[in-house]
């Protein structure tokens, strides 16, 4: 039995320092009895966050790995074929987004929602800015979408910072301010009118709809990285459906579902497997626990 | 063998959740297991087959508790399980999150390491009283196989005899019934949305799954010596004495003084002690005191407004008021008729956003365990651990036993800081600590 010269309390035998402040016990020729501890031991080199923190490298290095030489290759293969980097663009543009949204939280420590929320939020705008550059080369279409999803971040953001101002009168000002310059931005923008009740209205407020859904879900349904991209690809694939069916209204006058079936069969899947590892990561922790030393 | 058949026919085969564990379903999570663990240490070594015997036998005693978790359209509900309950080796970390799909579908484990027999189970089951009375007719049964009792003492449950509806009816309602005209003159009380955040302990946690049990253990004699100088209960010494190392983690951890939040404890008050109930599943309800560090000069103001909250809170009429407004809610038609899934996301959401924020740490005290006194011979040691979760890194669970009282903290953050600070107090204050870890 010893006693922690800091704390003053008395230590059971086995432990080689005080629980409570960490001070080693100076008794060189105690012997400590494994046999008499209260619980048994776990396999220290399980636990630690070093660990995690290298899993989590390990898993950013192979999906950079795999989508630099997705890359790589169809570059090559343009290259080959025509002499020049034309279609290969778009893939490797779209592959470098989605490394970054994938990716890169790998190699962050710290991965708060908001952090996360702003980076995607806004390299989804220069995604589409730069993919419709590409394809016809201006920003036609993409500055709608761009603001559209700015417009989100914003109303987004608010929340956020509402939580920690708690204040009515710097919110409401933050709120007209962002209104109305976004608004100002918009009608600058705008070139056919017409489109705006039928067409932008529509897809804005589906945005809105799912965006806050979503917001709604991931809070009630928090910690946990497999649910928020369950929830996520799911929104965005009922997200697509939807907007596939105020574009096709918009068009043709009647309701058809085309472009987003190919997204729906992409994220469905992807949605389900974000599911399915939530399970398996539960029976990995459960065998690692049951069958410690 | 055939009074247990007729036990298990006469009694019904689901159980509605109490009125307090319809919200643990919702929020049990890995990141809030919502367990507690009672335990027992023994002279000699813990024969596994045999306690299997004893638990098998007092089985069809506690239908109550042997039933699985279902999902229904409105609520959740309780199943009778027919399925033997499994006698399980001890784990490195206590009230780790119970999974009861590996556990032959019981929401409670039976965990056994030398001389220890310990029940761990989920709070949607029972509370700390109603397991300790299961605890002690396992122990017991587990005696009379060994030998070592011939039978059940007075004051134990007798595994051979039928559960009472006392035991398992919703005891709240029961409350209700009881006090129906007295009701009718209290006001109501709760509010969903509640006042300001209290602070929160902040720093690096441990990994999902492991946790920390720091147990201290101090004669009784000291520790009632030190709460008689203050004039106070032990419950309420330990709980000032908790505050107080919040305060001070505040005070290290936040450096602008102006941005100190209040303090707040969650303690749980055993309905049992108010009303002759003989109820085995959640009886108990919680009162938080806030306490604002801005007020505070010294620990004896603590003391005095601990215990000043105490007396003006923990009274009938007040917990009546609490009774009424659970039960209201947890009853109201409206409230009744939304899918079960839907209710779960809201509970989560008020819980994550909203209850959570109230209180900084729980303690929780079960009294002095008492033993009848053939029984009390054959067991060295009574002990209790609360698993804390990620919205309060530490919690407290203390007991009394025999000569001595253990303080019982379980944490998920990676330092011991209420610890620390609270048996070095002790100590200042002349105690005998012994310290003992996981």
């Amino acid at each position: 039995m010893s006693y922690c010269v800091h704390c003053g309390v008395k230590l059971a035998e086995y432990h080689e320092a005080c629980p409570l402040c960490h001070t080693k016990v100076m008794d060189p020729n105690a012997k400590i009895d494994p046999q008499t501890r209260d619980y048994p031991v776990y396999r220290e080199y399980l636990s630690g966050r070093s660990t995690n923190h290298m899993r989590r490298l390990l898993a950013g290095t192979i999906l950079t790995s795999v989508f630099s030489m997705y890359c790589i290759i169809l570059l090559l293969v343009n290259f080959i074929v025509n002499r020049q980097f034309s279609w290969s663009l778009i893939p490797v543009w779209s592959l470098m987004y989605l490394w970054f949204t994938v990716a890169y939280p790998f190699f962050r420590i710290k991965n708060t929602f908001f952090r996360l929320y702003t980076y995607d939020s806004f390299a989804t705008a220069v995604y589409l800015l730069v993919l419709n550059l590409i394809i016809s080369g201006d920003v036609h279409w993409a500055k709608f979408a761009a603001s559209g999803i700015i417009f989100i971040w914003i109303i987004m953001n608010g929340i956020f910072i509402s939580e920690r101002v708690k204040k009515w009168i710097p919110m409401i000002a933050y709120y007209i301010i962002a209104s109305v310059l976004f608004t100002a931005l918009f009608a600058f923008m705008l070139i056919d009118t017409a489109s705006i009740p039928t067409l932008i209205l529509p897809i804005y407020l589906a945005v809105l709809f799912f965006a806050l859904l979503s917001f709604f879900m991931i809070k009630a349904l928090v910690f946990d990285l497999y649910n928020f991209l369950a929830i996520i690809f799911f929104h965005a694939s009922l997200l697509s459906v939807a907007i596939d069916l105020i574009v096709s209204n918009f068009l043709t006058q009647s309701y058809s579902l085309g472009w987003s079936l190919v997204v729906i069969s992409a994220l469905l899947p992807l949605s389900l497997t974000a599911l399915m590892l939530r399970n398996i990561k539960k029976l990995r922790t459960y065998v690692a626990k049951k069958f410690h030393r | 063998m055939k009074t247990n058949k007729q036990t298990e026919e006469n009694i019904t085969s689901w159980f509605r959740l109490d009125t307090s564990a319809k919200i643990y379903p919702a929020i049990e999570s890995p990141e809030e297991p919502t367990t507690f663990r009672l335990s027992m240490t023994l002279q000699e070594d813990i024969d596994a087959d045999l306690l299997q015997h004893a638990l098998n036998i007092i089985k069809p005693r506690f239908p109550y508790f042997n039933v699985y978790l279902r999902i229904g359209i409105f609520w959740h509900y309780l199943e009778q399980n027919p399925n033997p309950p499994i006698v399980w080796g001890e784990t490195p970390f206590p009230c780790e999150r119970l999974y009861p799909v590996y556990n032959n579908g019981f929401l409670y484990n039976i965990r056994i390491y030398k001389k220890r027999i310990a029940a761990e189970f989920l709070h949607v089951l029972t509370d700390g009283s109603g397991g300790f009375e299961f605890l002690k007719t396992l122990v017991c049964q587990y005696l009379i196989l060994k030998g070592k009792l011939n039978d059940f003492p007075e004051g134990i449950m007798r595994g051979d005899e039928k559960p009472l509806p006392e035991e398992y009816e919703d005891a709240f309602l029961n409350v209700m019934k009881l006090e129906k005209e007295h009701l009718k003159t209290l006001p109501k009380q709760r509010t969903l949305f509640t006042k300001d955040s209290v602070f929160k302990i902040r720093g690096p946690i441990l990994p999902l799954g492991h946790l920390r049990i720091t147990r201290g253990t101090i004669p009784f004699g000291d520790l009632k010596s030190i709460a008689k100088t203050y004039n106070a209960t032990v419950t309420e010494l330990l709980s000032a004495l908790y505050i107080e190392a919040l305060i001070h983690v505040q005070h290290d951890q936040v450096k602008n003084k102006a941005r100190h939040k209040p303090v707040g404890l969650t303690i749980p008050v055993n309905m049992r002690n108010f009303y002759p109930i003989r109820a085995m599943r959640n009886f108990s309800l919680f009162v938080v005191p806030r306490t604002d560090p801005k007020k505070v000069n010294s620990f004896e103001d603590i003391i005095l407004s601990l215990k000043d909250y105490m007396k003006g809170h923990i009274t009938r009429d007040n917990l009546l008021m609490m009774v009424k407004d659970n039960c209201t809610l947890g009853e109201s038609t409206l409230i009744r008729s939304v899918p079960v899934f839907i209710k779960n996301l809201v509970i989560r959401y008020i819980s994550n956003t909203q209850g959570h924020s109230q209180f900084s740490g729980v303690i929780t005290n079960l009294g002095a365990a008492r033993l009848p006194a053939e029984m009390e011979q054959h067991v060295d040691d009574v002990n209790i651990v609360l698993g804390p979760s990620i919205h309060s890194l530490t919690a407290c669970a203390v007991i009394g036993y025999k000569d001595r009282i253990h303080i019982n903290f379980g944490r998920i953050n990676k330092e011991p800081l209420i610890e620390k600070h609270l048996f070095r107090r002790l100590v200042e204050m002349g105690a005998h600590v012994s310290i003992k870890t996981n």
